[in-house]
């Protein structure tokens, strides 16, 4: 599904990801775990293509079975997104005048012309919202209002999930979405994402808390530590992470021992 | 550069000497002196506060001429379909061609052409330059009163069409708007093509009476090399309402001046505008807002939107007057640069006489918000089709004051026409 390898990638000249790999395969559930400053939410925004960052080195291939594979660093941000990549924002931006509703037509109206598709109906468009803002539980007032203008953080975050399922990704990333989440929003959060889980699609899930994956339960979970993952496990993994913390990590990848 | 001032004006002058004024027949006197103030005055120059970002030179030192109208003909026909209206009073390079009124307006509504203004009227006709070569060679003169209680819902379409080249337009439009009357205008400023040349200054006198609502849509929309002013002064009397939107969609050369004066208790006005200059344009918007009377308020809000070399300008004034106690103003004016060579220079000034008062104003000039592009991006939304929302999205505070859908329409087809829009159209290329 999607293969990084070797990547570098810095900003303003300051290296954060050095060398980083990792293979996703098809309806996985990846957790990435790390201290601040490890480089989490630099992966997130290279894999969508946020410009201010620069890849020196490294690759990134985005696969299906039966398609060619797509070098998604060839890719401006919107064709990432009509191939299939998905992000949730850590901060999701407010977007006065813009309604959520017009906004996600004039998404699904792009990604599927992208695929050939003649735009949804005005009452298909309607079903689905109506459908998809269910998972999440999102009052049908907020589809209606401008972009996460106004709205609280659980609704902010339980906004990306709703367009995540309106989009249908093959790749979804999750940045921090449950930063700021009290537990019921988190729950919310997390059963609208494990009702898309599926064997097509597959969840980078980057957290710095092992609660939200009590909820979504991951397939593999690694630690990213100084732009690069040093170590991979199970579930298991991001359990001994909180019951540690991080003082071993570093400890085992003191300069000396690299 | 006294002198070289003086100098424009009389080579202004020099081609109209003998040509008409519409107000000759009547106020001979006025037009006479008129005429010799004309020939002392100089044009304003950028060295005036008034005029520092507008220059004059390419209208001072021009031959205009005053042109017979000529017969409307397709060019000059309605551009507004679906517009229903009251009625329709078209004017072609300033000159009165038609007037149509339904039968509901025929009842409520007087006309007057023949240029004979009311006393109380006759000091408005002197003041600064182009104020008095307005009243020297007027190419026509309207009166249009609403009778008292009329209610108009639909609006008269006054339509301004240019066609020809070193055109003067100067048409003076007076509306009375009777008490606990109702009525709304759309007024569009048009060419017929796009090698027209002209330069129009319509004057608009408009009374509003007790308890009397007045809406005006304005619509710009010229190509080609037109120079347009428009000076508006409007008076308001005991609860009375006035709405104006201002839209400036296209012309090389657009100055407003509103001027609104609140004159009797619980008045209320509301001023909104576009301007949306590109290539070398020039929009300038200078209004005046004076709260003379306890209890009133007012509502400005005016958005530009810049792009390429062109030029916008916002100066916006409100005066609270000493009685006027318990006045609300609000004033705000945005602005997005969508080019780095464009310019915006923007000048809220409020001057509060009266210590009951509540009273804000701010401005902001900045670009696109890229975070928010990015957004966009990151859903599939191509860059164009990104920026265009994000441009509907600031332009819809204002479009959506405009109430009439056609007019509405109107707009936003011109827009999209311009690639400023985000639509069904754009989406489905």
């Amino acid at each position: 599904m999607l293969s990084i390898k070797n990547l570098h990638a810095s900003i303003e000249g300051k290296e954060i990801l050095r060398g980083l790999s990792l293979e996703i395969g098809p309806g996985e559930v990846h957790a990435i775990m790390g201290p601040n400053g490890s480089g989490k939410s630099t992966l997130a925004s290279v894999l969508a293509g946020r410009e201010d960052y620069e890849v020196t080195d490294g690759t990134i291939t985005l696969s299906k079975e039966g398609e060619a594979p797509i070098d998604l660093l060839s890719l401006a941000p919107e064709e990432r997104s009509r191939e299939g990549l998905f992000l949730a924002f850590q901060y999701p931006v407010e977007i006065p005048g813009v309604s959520n509703l017009n906004f996600l037509k004039a998404a699904l109206a792009e990604q599927r012309k992208h695929r050939g598709l003649d735009p949804l109906t005005a009452r298909e468009f309607l079903n689905l919202v109506n459908e998809k803002s269910r998972l999440v539980e999102l009052d049908g007032q907020l589809a209606n209002r401008a972009v996460n203008e106004g709205f609280s953080g659980g609704e902010k975050k339980r906004n990306e999930i709703f367009q995540m399922a309106m989009l249908e990704p093959r790749l979804a990333i999750l940045d921090e979405t449950d930063s700021g989440l009290d537990i019921d929003a988190l729950r919310i959060v997390a059963s609208g994402v494990n009702a898309l889980r599926s064997k097509d699609r597959s969840f980078v899930v980057i957290t710095h808390y092992q609660r939200l994956l009590e909820y979504i339960v991951p397939d593999f979970v690694h630690v990213l530590y100084k732009g690069r993952i040093v170590k991979s496990g199970g579930r298991e993994l991001a359990l001994e992470l909180e019951a540690k913390g991080y003082d071993w990590i570093r400890e085992e990848n003191q300069p000396a021992s690299v | 550069m006294e002198t070289a001032t003086t100098a424009n004006t009389t080579s202004f002058l020099e081609a109209l000497q003998d040509q008409p004024s519409a107000l000759s027949a009547h106020h001979g006197q006025q037009v006479n002196d008129a005429r010799s103030m004309s020939a002392l005055l100089p044009f304003p120059t950028t060295k005036s506060e008034a005029w520092k970002y507008t220059r004059t030179g390419r209208i001072s030192n021009q031959p205009w001429r005053v042109t017979p109208a000529p017969a409307p003909d397709e060019s000059t026909e309605n551009r507004l379909t679906g517009l229903e209206t009251s009625g329709r009073i078209v004017f072609i390079n300033g000159q009165l061609s038609s007037v149509q009124l339904s039968e509901e307006a025929r009842a409520c509504v007087r006309i007057e052409t023949d240029g004979n203004l009311p006393v109380r009227l006759l000091p408005q006709l002197h003041g600064d330059t182009f104020n008095e070569i307005h009243t020297g060679w007027c190419t026509s003169v309207m009166q249009v009163h609403i009778a008292e209680g009329a209610h108009l819902h639909k609006p008269l379409q006054l339509v301004h069409v240019i066609t020809g080249t070193q055109v003067l337009a100067q048409p003076l439009l007076v509306i009375t708007a009777a008490k606990h009357s109702v009525s709304a205008f759309a007024e569009t400023f048009i060419t017929a093509g796009t090698q027209d040349h002209s330069f129009t200054h319509r004057r608009l006198w408009l009374d509003i009476a007790e308890n009397a609502h007045v809406r005006f849509d304005k619509i710009q929309s010229e190509s080609g090399e037109n120079f347009l002013l428009n000076r508006e002064q409007v008076s308001l009397k005991r609860d009375a309402r006035f709405r104006i939107n201002t839209l400036s969609l296209n012309g090389q050369w657009i100055r407003n001046e509103l001027s609104i004066s609140l004159e009797g208790e619980n008045a209320e006005a509301g001023l909104y505008g576009l301007f949306l200059p590109a290539g070398q344009q020039t929009i300038d918007n200078h209004t005046r807002v004076d709260h003379k009377a306890p209890h009133c308020e007012s509502r400005e809000l005016y958005k530009g939107m810049l792009r390429d070399q062109s030029t916008g300008v916002f100066n916006g004034k409100v005066f609270v007057h000493p009685d006027a106690q318990k006045t609300n103003a609000y004033q705000s004016n945005a602005n997005i640069l969508l080019s780095d060579d464009a310019q915006m220079y923007t000048k809220p000034e409020l001057e509060i006489y009266a210590d009951d008062v509540k009273c804000s104003h701010g401005t902001t000039t900045g670009q696109l918000d890229e975070a928010a592009v990015f957004y966009l991006k990151s859903r599939g939304i191509g860059e164009e089709n990104a920026r265009r929302l994000l441009t509907n999205a600031f332009l819809s505070d204002v479009l959506k004051e405009v109430e009439a859908d056609a007019l509405r329409d109107f707009v936003l087809r011109n827009l999209s026409e311009r690639g400023l829009l985000y639509n069904e159209y754009t989406a489905a290329e």
